[in-house]
């Protein structure tokens, strides 16, 4: 229960254009086609009401090499990027992979009870954003499911954009809302914030598809955009044309009764694991995502050795992700996928209540 | 013959390159993919996939690895390591992370001249020095014979202010269609050896031997060579898969290994999942009787395109590729005599509406070169050399 992928099968009419590309049966060399820009345009604007040129889209491999590229065009070795903590561990590599400095603005924890939650640390945020080029956003927030509120979002950018900061906005998760909750970009909260911005998007997530390594990265600013472009031909990136297809059929709308499905699938996930922790494991804090299939939970109360994830991995033969790679003062916290089946969801429970008993 | 390659499938209804590229009057033989169905095997191995339907992450497994492995094995009895292999999205960014692993800014890279498009974007991107050694021709009747000349290759290490450190090699050449000698292969190498040259070896084209010719993989001529050679395979080429972007670069030098691996981790480039599953299932052997058949179309297709050229275009030379699906054409004398007004590239394409490569994109002193793509029913092939010929009536 682990890495961020589902356990669940892609949705049909993705693997149904895949499957039509593959009895076309020549799988040779593509050009994404203007109508995919289109309708990943046309999908921004009806998700939240996001206005995007079809220019402004760029497809690359991944969002992660996504925010690799806008590092190596925003930062340098004085000005390095901004994450807030616990945070995507892949995150906390770029700094290892560009040279770049990382600037950590944390997110504050607050318990009420058995619950947390994150806020943002706005003191922090105004220290770090000066020392670097981009601020590195994870919107909805792996690990901590967060949506950023508004009001939230307004602050900080309008802090970046004093401190002439651009906003790398990591969006992968923002199909996957659990219940009633609403998503915004940042990109879409005005003209100023857009051209400010790099946002990046992805079907892999919400529908299951991130084996086939495809993502778009929105670029309003024309200079920006270029910029990107370059390093994209400078350090070769090469997407998969079923990577391509997939999000075409992913973004034009055609899976979202599916979609509707495990957003429900995965709210009743979410909600039943909470209520079993609250039932049996009262020492374990929890958090209630938003969003994503990420749950993070706080073992600190329980004080095992070597470390929760250890002690889990060793004693209950379930294997979470270790908080540790988060960040630093998470290595109590570890965080479950609940992106599978219920029946797997409710063993791991099991075997997680046994193990400590 | 168990497969037919003569049925045409249509690809303008699709994204595909090389049929969308132009106006639909055209009829397109450059971008090297071709025109056939991509083998049984592979497109059930990817239905298979399809149909368990999680297509979540996948890493590089080690059958994938023992998979390339052993083909080497058997082709070329060439012992390779599974852990030597590493996968990349395709030889173009396999030999810009080798470039970036191997060499600083500045310093040169040796090719051979002319040469594949995307060998040049080095110099662009990495700010490396370009070394070029000329291949040079001798002719024989109409026909191109590309040559070695070892002094040429030697004298260009070290020029233009920068010390040589990696030597970009394409074997089989593309566009020349040459699969280059063990003689060749070990006098090069140990020039490259004696200069402390890293070798890089694209052989994407390798699979691809016309006439029963033969592949030596640089890297088996010896150990010392191996050491200091990566060697980049795909399944791409012979299997048409290069939509599914998946390449192996197999490096037996553990410390070279750690550079590529740490500089591909740091670009952050993916593989796709079906990349993997369809290189696997092409290189696994299942394709291997869809392979000898095809090789053996493309052979009756590079004699068709040699004789109609030596009939009809009597003032051309052209080589007869040994191997790869692609012949590169000199059109010369027909600038030269006035019969074309403009470059051979331009010409076809709006006199006869065919999309060749343009010889301008492989090399200096190359504009009055195409490189034509014969990987297409040989009803194609021929309407496009009708078409050629017609333009010039």
């Amino acid at each position: 229960m682990w890495v961020a992928d589902m356990d669940l099968p892609a949705p049909p009419q993705i693997l149904n254009a895949l499957h039509k590309q593959v009895e076309h049966g020549v799988l040779g060399y593509e050009l994404p086609s203007k109508a995919l820009y289109e309708v990943v345009a046309a999908r921004m604007k009806k998700l939240s009401g996001w206005e995007v040129e079809p220019e402004s889209v760029v497809y690359i491999p991944g969002v992660n090499s996504g925010y690799t590229i806008a590092a190596r065009i925003l930062c340098s070795r004085k000005r390095g990027y901004l994450i807030q903590t616990p945070v995507y561990n892949e995150f906390l590599e770029t700094e290892h992979k560009t040279g770049f400095p990382q600037r950590v603005a944390g997110l504050e924890i607050r318990v009420e009870g058995n619950r947390i939650r994150y806020e943002v640390d706005f003191d922090a945020f105004e220290r770090q954003v000066k020392k670097v080029g981009m601020f590195l956003l994870c919107h909805p927030h792996n690990p901590v499911g967060k949506i950023y509120s508004p009001a939230e979002l307004k602050r900080m950018v309008e802090i970046c954009i004093e401190n002439d900061v651009r906003i790398v906005s990591d969006e992968i998760h923002s199909e996957l809302l659990l219940g009633d909750v609403n998503f915004i970009p940042p990109a879409s909260l005005s003209q100023e914030v857009a051209q400010h911005a790099i946002t990046l998007v992805s079907a892999s997530k919400a529908f299951n598809v991130p084996g086939l390594a495809c993502a778009f990265a929105i670029i309003p600013d024309e200079n920006i955009r270029k910029k990107f472009n370059d390093m994209i031909l400078t350090m070769s990136y090469e997407v998969s044309t079923p990577g391509l297809h997939a999000a075409r059929v992913a973004f034009s709308g055609k899976a979202d009764s599916w979609l509707k499905a495990l957003r429900r699938y995965l709210t009743a996930n979410r909600d039943f694991i909470i209520k079993y922790m609250e039932t049996n494991l009262p020492g374990v804090r929890t958090i209630k995502p938003d969003a994503t299939y990420l749950l993070w939970l706080d073992f600190s109360k329980l004080k095992l050795k070597p470390s929760p994830y250890e002690f889990l991995l060793k004693e209950a033969k379930v294997a979470l992700s270790n908080g540790a790679i988060f960040g630093k003062d998470s290595d109590q916290f570890v965080r479950l996928n609940f992106g599978t089946t219920r029946s797997v969801v409710e063993a791991g429970l099991e075997r997680i209540r046994k193990a400590l008993r | 013959m168990a497969y037919n390659f003569d049925r045409i499938i249509e690809r303008r209804n699709t994204n595909s390159l090389k049929w969308t590229q132009y106006p639909a009057d055209v009829l397109p033989l450059w971008v090297a993919d071709m025109d056939f169905l991509t083998p049984e095997p592979i497109r059930d191995a990817v239905r298979a996939t399809l149909d368990h339907g999680v297509l979540g992450y996948e890493f590089l497994r080690h059958r994938t690895q023992q998979v390339v492995a052993a083909r080497m094995e058997r082709l070329y009895g060439w012992q390779v390591d599974p852990d030597w292999v590493v996968a990349v999205t395709g030889v173009v960014s396999g030999f810009n992370i080798a470039a970036r692993a191997i060499c600083n800014p500045g310093d040169g890279v040796l090719i051979h001249t002319p040469v594949y498009n995307m060998f040049y974007t080095l110099y662009k991107h990495l700010k490396l020095t370009q070394q070029s050694a000329p291949i040079t021709f001798s002719t024989e009747d109409n026909v191109l014979h590309p040559q070695i000349d070892i002094d040429s290759f030697a004298g260009p290490f070290h020029t233009n202010s920068a010390q040589t450190r990696m030597f970009l090699l394409c074997h089989p050449h593309n566009p020349l269609g040459k699969t280059f000698t063990s003689d060749e292969l070990q006098s090069m190498a140990e020039i490259c050896l004696q200069n402390d040259v890293t070798i890089v070896s694209d052989e994407i084209h390798s699979e691809l031997l016309l006439n029963g010719s033969k592949h030596v993989p640089l890297a088996t001529l010896s150990p010392e060579i191996a050491d200091k050679t990566i060697t980049l395979v795909a399944a791409s080429k012979t299997f048409n898969t290069a939509g599914l972007f998946c390449a192996f670069a197999i490096i037996p030098n553990a410390e070279l290994r750690a550079r590529f691996n740490q500089v591909n981790e740091e670009i952050t480039g993916h593989v796709s999942s079906l990349g993997l599953i369809a290189s696997e299932a092409a290189l696994s052997g299942s394709c291997d009787d869809w392979l000898n058949e095809l090789l053996l179309y493309l052979k009756d297709n590079r004699d068709f395109v040699v004789e109609y050229l030596s009939e009809n275009f009597p003032d051309t030379r052209f080589t007869v590729p040994n191997a790869t699906y692609l012949q590169w054409i000199d059109f010369s004398e027909y600038v030269r005599s006035g019969q074309m007004d403009k470059l051979p590239f331009d010409f076809f394409l709006e006199k006869a509406k065919v999309a060749l490569s343009s010889g301008t994109i492989f090399g200096e002193g190359c504009g009055n070169f195409v490189r034509l793509n014969f990987a297409a029913p040989r009803s194609v092939v021929a309407e496009g050399l009708e078409r050629m010929l017609g333009s010039l009536k």
